[in-house]
């Protein structure tokens, strides 16, 4: 009977690791939305990525220091390669208004790229001399113009440096004896794809740089979320223990969560591709979900009307809140206040004598700030926020319970939904001997 | 020195804008969301037009319209209100109008304000370019249009046939008319984002307030045409005349069957790496964005790129 509790007490607090791990990565998009984030890491990866890193780009502080003192470095400040790249038709078309991209495919940036360093486009490449089965001496990575001059020729050969280096990392292609032709041909593809390589290995390294930096976010979200809903594991499992009630509330919630989508990382934004590009339809199979006859609902009002913006229901709301926040605390603390003000009250209002002043002012002054009322067995205290030094108390309280919340929910919506799914399967396999009998 | 007088107007002028900006910035930034059965989405989805649909004609625009550029694309416009299956406010557009025979637009003189219900054949196209300002639901009555261009996010345009009468003359290019450029109509068809959530029996669609019917651009066949139902539908890159691409992934066309476009298409022997001149109108490529909703029921997916071209005319 107790491993049942225990199951139960331990899928209340899955569930409730869950919700506010839904809640927090609602605010890291918000975050990551308002301060364009991807677009950012983008940006930097890419300036990493192609120009120069002797002549690194002035620092902030360097640039503000400069626009004070009226001294501006204008070889500093002028354009890089990155800049032409960013600049680059083929990425301002993929834009959204003035926020940048949050990816760019490759293909996209090796065209971009040649354009912007001046390299030869396979299609301009003159065809190279040589004998048959011989490999080609193309080289579409040498700039055939003289570059332009400042920091963008440093970062154009740069560039060439390190796609050179890529060339002889990469393992040799083993080609059968071909015409001139094709075997250029050959040639110019696989500098694109070096060109590509080159890029996607910057890109995965830009992936790691964002995931880090939204861990961080992450934590610092889930810490801020778990001090302020006071979100305590070891209260919340004392709750979950001693009261069946609530227990039962938070297991149904949890019934009904497992039923819908598994939750993402954050809202994905998804560019529509037919992966088949000899079949441009998505499903040819007949009979895909349609409409369910028996869940007709003509009026075309949404099903969960009371679905949050994080994706939580009012319902989810309710049970949680019994099981985190601070209205318990305060509840506790205002106990204490209420106690005090009610035994000035009982020793200055004596029974059968006219009330004195002080006892007036005594009475008067019990509900004083909200923290108490009036009741039939004399001050009762609410859940209204207190005052004194009674608050500081409640940090040394929760601050190991806090931790351990705030680090779970840090590990992500996807992984307690996962967990939660397993929890209630095993709790459906091995029902408790009270639930079988109903 | 200019005078004062031109510069009180001019003051008066950009005192409007500015108090007008963020009317104009909040109305083309506003959500618009229309609310579609699962069934209509999955019977038409991966067709191009719908048949047989009867149609209450109220109000035909008095005169075609002109052309040159932009709304002067010599079309002709009919608002009316559709059969129980479509239930949605909508018009019918006649493209080419000028072509057609005179009897499909003096028949649909004839029927203005006629309350007469005909049978109407045409493209279907979900476009947000003339959205209300509630949501837009599909079922019950549809209420009579005030005028030929009611607030409205489906249309059939163009109009394959009507009351029997076809009007297959109308898919080529537009003789005259300046169609905007790749370069310019798919940076901004590529920015759009298309949001669906699907339920048991509706699937919710949002997106913002958007214009630029027709673009004249190359295609450059990215697969093997694919016939299906009453149409051919083609991937391709959409390049400028210069042979830019402009999108991120290839673009699906789609060509009516018995069409003049599908002739012509059809006379381009089309496979991969085929290069096609087009002039064509984006809808909402409903095929993807379903696919994406379906895996995900009761959650908001949002896409990029999730529309397609109605080829009206290969050059």
């Amino acid at each position: 009977m107790t491993a049942f509790v225990a199951l139960d007490v331990a899928i209340g607090l899955v569930f409730m690791y869950l919700l506010l791990a839904i809640v927090c990565t609602a605010i890291n998009e918000w975050i990551a939305s308002v301060f364009r984030l991807r677009a950012r890491n983008l940006r930097t990866a890419l300036m990493r990525l192609v120009d120069d890193p002797a002549s690194p780009r002035p620092t902030f502080f360097a640039k503000l220091k400069g626009r004070v003192t009226g001294k501006r470095d204008g070889a500093a400040d002028g354009e890089r390669l990155s800049d032409k790249v960013w600049n680059h038709a083929l990425i301002e078309s993929i834009k959204d208004g003035t926020r940048g991209p949050s990816y760019i495919p490759a293909p996209r940036f090796v065209a971009a790229f040649r354009d912007a360093s001046g390299l030869t486009a396979p299609e301009d490449e003159p065809l190279p001399s040589g004998g048959v089965g011989e490999p080609a001496r193309v080289d579409p990575l040498s700039a055939p113009e003289p570059p332009p001059p400042g920091k963008v020729a440093d970062d154009i050969a740069s560039a060439q440096r390190q796609l050179q280096a890529l060339r002889r990392t990469t393992a040799p292609r083993v080609r059968l004896a071909a015409p001139d032709v094709a075997v250029a041909a050959h040639a110019v593809r696989d500098d694109d794809d070096r060109i590509e390589e080159w890029f996607n290995q910057a890109m995965e390294r830009a992936s790691g740089w964002y995931r880090r930096k939204l861990l961080f976010i992450t934590v610092a979200v889930s810490v801020l979320l778990t001090v302020t809903s006071n979100a305590d594991t070891i209260a919340a499992a004392q709750i979950l223990w001693r009261n069946p009630a609530v227990r039962a509330a938070v297991i149904a919630q949890a019934e009904d969560r497992i039923k819908k989508a598994r939750p993402t990382n954050g809202g994905v934004l998804v560019q529509a591709d037919y992966p088949d590009k000899d079949k441009p339809v998505s499903d040819l199979t007949p009979g895909a979900p349609e409409d369910n006859p028996e869940d007709e609902n003509l009026s075309g009002e949404e099903e969960e009307p009371s679905a949050s913006d994080a994706g939580i229901t009012d319902a989810e709301r309710l049970a949680l809140g019994q099981i985190i926040g601070w209205e318990r605390d305060f509840r506790r603390i205002n106990a204490a206040t209420c106690a005090a003000r009610q035994q000035l009250i009982n020793e200055t209002c004596k029974p059968g004598v006219d009330a004195s002043p002080a006892c007036t002012k005594a009475v008067d002054n019990g509900p004083a700030g909200g923290v108490c009322v009036h009741g039939p067995n004399g001050l009762e205290p609410t859940d209204a926020f207190p005052r004194g030094r009674g608050l500081w108390g409640l940090f040394g309280i929760h601050v190991l319970g806090w931790f351990i919340t705030a680090a779970a929910v840090s590990m992500g919506a996807p992984f307690w939904f996962d967990t939660l799914k397993l929890f209630m399967s095993v709790r459906a396999n091995g029902k408790s001997p009270d639930e079988s009998r109903k | 020195m200019m005078p004062a007088k031109v510069r009180y107007a001019g003051a008066a002028v950009l005192a409007g804008i500015g108090l007008l900006w963020p009317v104009i910035v909040e109305t083309a930034a506003t959500p618009r969301v229309i609310r579609l059965r699962n069934v209509f989405i999955s019977a038409i989805k991966n067709r191009a037009t719908i048949e047989h649909v009867p149609f209450t004609v109220d109000h035909v625009k008095s005169s075609i319209n002109g052309i040159s550029s932009g709304a002067e694309d010599g079309d002709l416009h009919v608002s009316g209100r559709p059969g129980p299956f479509i239930a949605l406010p909508m018009v019918a557009e006649v493209v080419n109008a000028r072509l057609e025979k005179d009897d499909v637009v003096k028949k649909m003189r004839d029927l203005e304000g006629s309350s007469q219900t005909v049978t109407i054949s045409g493209v279907w196209r979900l476009w947000f370019e003339h959205p209300p300002d509630t949501v837009m639901i599909q079922g019950g009555t549809v209420p009579k249009p005030g005028n030929t261009n009611p607030p409205h996010i489906f249309e059939l345009h163009p109009i394959t046939a009507i009351d029997g009468r076809d009007a297959d003359e109308s898919f080529v290019p537009i003789a005259t008319y300046t169609a905007y450029t790749a370069q310019r109509a798919f940076g901004i068809y590529e920015n759009l984002t298309f949001s669906a959530k699907r339920n048991s029996t509706f699937t919710t669609i949002t997106s913002t307030q958007i214009g630029f019917n027709y673009t004249e651009f190359e295609a450059v066949l990215a697969g093997t045409p694919f016939h299906l139902n009453d149409a051919t539908f083609a991937l391709a890159d959409i390049q400028t005349d210069a042979g830019k691409s402009v999108v991120v992934n290839p673009i699906r066309l789609v060509v009516a069957d018995t069409t003049k476009a599908a002739t012509a298409f059809s006379a381009k022997s089309p496979k991969k790496g085929t290069k096609v001149r087009v002039i064509g109108i984006p809808r909402v490529n409903l095929d993807i964005l379903m696919d994406e909703a379906e895996k995900s029921p009761g959650v908001t997916v949002t896409m990029k790129g999730a529309y397609e071209i109605i080829v009206i005319g290969i050059r």
